[in-house]
């Protein structure tokens, strides 16, 4: 499926989620998640992450609602708890593949949601420069070291010098992209052709057809 | 063909003149080589040339750039860079993708070239380059040599009339640095024209026809014995003269040290020592892992086996005390500084340098003077130019005196002059300050009897190589 088709599928679901008050559609979608994560092959860290990550924020509102909320608490304690698992886990649809999509998903997001190629390719430029960032922290405290200079985790001057080495990034990004030929507002031909295919529409209409139905027993 | 034309160019930043009065033609389908000192104005005249400057500087500039009487700044920029390809000195800065086929792609799509053709634009111009095996390899993960053919292949690729090169070569290996200068000529004889700034000029003698000479920001033809002085450089290797090692005991040791890069086996287990208070180069082709090896030294870089310094296995020392005792001079200057400005540094390094006494202002203010670098104390170390930056940088290094010092290519895009300079200096006070010294260079011409000892870095092994016994 494409990125962004499932994308809006997730939204589109994750928004009416936030307007229905009921434990069993939040179990009905985290199961159903669970079930297409089955096909997913996740490792077991990411299995890890998807218990661990909901818990914190999960709980805190359970805690809160059950003990310092009024009305009907108890249920939305529940309702509340379970709806951050769904959320995170109909979510985790769409981002836990997103490394492996990222570059059909930006085209999709270039070539047919006519998003401006100046947003997406920044959005490349920082997507590459991400796996940089944490080596170039590294190098910075040890080259300052060298120089005889601790920096701690602490220190400002060592966010100085990162903040410098991300403007000076930046700037060489933009001077990259330009001396590369792109041209704000230009158009540009396209080695690989988005296509959306029609089996991608015709299932986000039965998706969202189908959860619409699993609404109709009023369940708020 | 258009007409790229040069008139009456000032370009300063703030008060600072930069370039002064500079007119240029350059002949049709013509071989052009620029040069001149580090930091004489070579890369600016460059940028101007390719649109980039004055938008991207901050500063002010007189008289007319024209390509075809339009001004080369107001053209956009996919027309521009279908006449005009432009390669930055530092190929680092100008990676925009994760891959080089991506990178490639990129370009080629804002140049509007047909989908069709994009693929095997690509696979030409890689090919020509001899890189296609990293066709789909992680830019961040390939050495400072492979980085600049890449750079190459992406302005080969555009297919531009006129393609300004600022030191394509730096940290190219000589072998691969001759092929690649014939790559060049063979694109020229399609017709284009060709500007390329090098201190290096070997290997030019058939490809050249004209040459231009940049001397603090004045161009001019260059005079006849200029001329031949430049291309009477021959290409070939010049001859190390080292002695093998006979110490049995080294500062730094390596006991079955192996290192990979990713998949890639870069070195098989090897053993070896490095002797105290020596001189020794490490030579090697582009990628073979000769920078990674350093970052080993300074804990930087994972590695197999046992790495000790002063016999103190290195896994077990702390980075922070490690690295007082042995520091990289990494090949990238702008990453040692710590402070704003040229006098700032200079303070730093010298309220931390291990040798105080030697490092008075009138002592610093020598050196400085030496290097050509004295009159640019305000200035903020990330303006300065390439070569101005190396210098500095290795200065910083040798006022702080490490005990070891790692050099990562110290003389790369450094004119002759300087390199001398550089080579005498580092001489001088690592021998006062009984200084270990490592360096990776490609420019040996520079040092054919300046080191103790030779290690060569080849088919994932690390010998001690020398002529002398």
């Amino acid at each position: 499926m494409n990125p962004l088709i499932k994308f809006a599928t997730v939204m589109v679901i994750a928004l009416e989620l936030t307007f229905i008050k009921s434990v069993t559609l939040n179990i009905i979608i985290i199961g159903v998640s669970a079930f297409l994560y089955l096909f997913l092959k996740l490792n077991w860290r990411q299995w890890l992450w998807l218990f661990i990550l909901p818990l914190l924020p999960g709980l805190g509102s359970w805690f809160s609602l059950m003990y310092f909320g009024t009305g009907d608490h108890e249920h939305m304690a529940w309702v509340m708890l379970s709806r951050v698992f769904a959320y995170l886990w109909l979510g985790g649809l769409f981002t836990l593949k997103l490394n492996d999509e990222r570059d059909i998903f930006l085209a999709t997001l270039e070539q047919k949601a006519k998003l401006s190629a100046t947003f997406v390719y920044a959005l490349v430029g920082v997507l590459n420069f991400m796996p940089a960032v944490s080596q170039e922290m590294k190098t910075i405290r040890v080259a300052s070291q060298m120089r005889g200079q601790t920096l701690h985790i602490w220190q400002p001057q060592l966010y100085f010098k990162a903040i410098l080495a991300a403007i000076r990034w930046s700037q060489n990004l933009a001077e990259g992209m330009v001396s590369h030929g792109f041209t704000e507002g230009a158009t540009r031909t396209h080695l690989q052709v988005v296509t959306i295919k029609r089996r991608d529409w015709f299932l986000l209409v039965i998706i969202l057809i189908a959860f619409q139905l699993l609404l109709l027993p009023n369940w708020y | 063909m258009t007409d790229l034309v040069v008139d009456h160019v000032n370009f300063a930043y703030r008060e600072t003149p930069v370039l002064t009065d500079i007119s240029l033609k350059l002949r049709p389908n013509s071989f052009n080589l620029l040069v001149g000192p580090s930091g004489s104005g070579k890369s600016t005249l460059l940028k101007l040339l390719s649109g980039l400057y004055p938008t991207f500087s901050d500063g002010s500039l007189t008289g007319k750039l024209t390509l075809d009487d339009y001004d080369i700044h107001d053209i956009v920029p996919y027309q521009r860079v279908a006449h005009i390809g432009y390669l930055f000195q530092n190929p680092t800065r100008q990676f925009v993708m994760r891959t080089p086929f991506e990178e490639l792609r990129f370009s080629l799509e804002n140049l509007q070239v047909k989908p069709e053709d994009i693929e095997k634009r690509i696979t030409d111009a890689m090919e020509s380059v001899g890189m296609t095996a990293y066709m789909h390899h992680d830019l961040l993960h390939l050495s400072g040599g492979e980085k600049q053919k890449v750079a190459l292949a992406t302005v080969l690729a555009a297919d531009s009339e006129y393609l300004l090169l600022d030191e394509p070569f730096a940290n190219v290996d000589p072998i691969a640095r001759l092929q690649l200068i014939d790559v060049i000529k063979a694109y020229q004889n399609q017709g284009k024209t060709i500007l390329i700034t090098d201190h290096d000029w070997s290997g030019y003698t058939d490809a050249i026809d004209d040459i231009f000479v940049m001397d603090s920001g004045h161009l001019h033809n260059a005079l006849t014995d200029e001329r031949e002085q430049i291309l009477a450089k021959l290409p070939n290797q010049p001859a190390i003269h080292t002695s093998l090692p006979d110490e049995k005991e080294g500062i730094i040791t390596l006991d079955s040290v192996t290192l990979n890069s990713g998949a890639r086996t870069l070195l098989s287990a090897t053993t070896r020592l490095l002797p105290e208070e020596k001189r020794i180069l490490i030579t090697g082709p582009n990628g073979v892992g000769k920078s990674t090896l350093l970052s080993a030294l300074v804990k930087l870089y994972p590695y197999g086996g046992t790495i000790t310094y002063h016999k103190e296995n290195i896994a077990k020392r702390k980075i922070a005390k490690h690295v007082q005792d042995i520091a990289l001079v990494f090949q990238n200057a702008e990453q040692q500084f710590v402070a704003m400005t040229v006098q700032e540094e200079l303070t730093q390094a010298q309220t931390l340098s291990h040798f105080p006494e030697f490092w008075s202002d009138d002592a610093i203010t020598r050196v400085l003077t030496q290097l050509n670098l004295h009159g640019l104390r305000d200035h903020i170390v990330y303006q300065l130019s390439g070569g101005q930056q190396k210098k500095l940088q290795v200065l910083l290094m040798l006022i702080i005196g490490t005990q070891t010092l790692l050099f990562d290519e110290p003389l790369a895009g450094l004119d002759s002059i300087s390199q001398q300079h550089l080579l005498d200096i580092i001489a001088d006070l690592t021998t006062r300050q009984h200084q270990t010294v490592i360096m990776i260079s490609h420019q040996l011409h520079a040092v054919t009897d300046w080191f103790d000892y030779h290690l060569q870095f080849d088919n994932q092994e690390l010998n001690y190589v020398g002529d002398a016994l």
